[in-house]
């Protein structure tokens, strides 16, 4: 079983790890543009 | 506040995913590891589905009549977010085949060409580090997003045309005719359901950071070109 929450885990944790830096991304670009 | 929305269904359809996926019942063949169904192909289809836009917005920035840098930033969108897809693919493959064929990777035709999909995708994104000239960044990444696609009929079909280790086509057992349980092809269609909307939240956010980027690109040079032209000298 602990292959299958390896793979779950993983997934949330990427996507959600991509989306954060995106925002993190938006954030020092509008930051830059004032 | 639209793409907040498809963020919010991106996250109720993945939860759902996770849900549903976690609580099939095991199989005879595959015992709770076949629960990876109901992600893994989902995140393969994503990972063409990624290839595709970068090679749709290149097609169309090549393309005379309709270039315009909204394909430009899109074909750049589509490869950042399809390298963070194609990887998870590349890992929950692996994680599905250790136990299930005893081994974290063999080097068949559809693994093999898994893997260079993440390396022309890799490839990509570096070129377009490569050059500050927005517009011949642009086009030179342009005939590379679209060269680079040929690799996705090739490795859909892999399963097929060559012997592999990896199984047949997953979408084909979303069928009247598929052996697969129902409880199977309900979790799998949630979870191609909620990849392509996460994608598609993550390319909207990606591709609007493309556009800041280019809009403060565009204030600075204005602002460069009117520094010196208060100087005197020709802009």
């Amino acid at each position: 079983m602990s292959y299958v929450y390896a793979g779950y885990g993983l997934t949330v944790v990427a996507l959600a790890a991509y989306a954060a830096r995106l925002a993190m991304r938006e954030r020092a670009l509008k930051k830059r543009a004032r | 506040m639209k793409i907040r929305l498809l963020g919010v269904a991106a996250a109720a359809s993945l939860a759902l995913t996770l849900v549903l996926g976690l609580r099939l019942p095991p199989t005879e063949e595959q015992h709770q590891y076949a629960r990876l169904i109901a992600i893994h192909p989902a995140i393969a289809w994503v990972a063409y589905l990624a290839f595709g836009v970068m090679a749709l917005g290149s097609a169309l920035y090549l393309w005379p009549a309709t270039r315009h840098r909204r394909w430009d930033r899109l074909a750049a969108a589509g490869a950042e977010v399809g390298v963070v897809f194609t990887a998870l693919m590349l890992a929950t493959g692996s994680i599905w085949g250790r136990p299930t064929w005893g081994v974290w990777w063999v080097w068949d035709a559809r693994l093999t060409l898994s893997a260079l999909m993440l390396a022309l995708l890799l490839g990509y994104v570096a070129l377009r580090r490569v050059s500050v000239d927005g517009e011949r960044r642009a086009l030179v990444s342009a005939i590379a997003g679209l060269s680079a696609v040929v690799v996705i009929p090739v490795n859909h079909f892999a399963v097929t045309w060559w012997r592999t280790l990896h199984q047949g086509r997953s979408l084909a057992n979303i069928s009247p005719a598929s052996h697969l349980d129902g409880q199977y092809i309900q979790a799998m269609l949630v979870g191609f359901v909620a990849m392509t909307l996460v994608f598609a939240y993550l390319l909207a956010r990606r591709f609007q950071l493309e556009v800041l980027a280019d809009e403060i690109d565009d204030a600075g040079l204005a602002a460069a070109i009117e520094a010196r032209r208060r100087e005197g000298v020709p802009a």
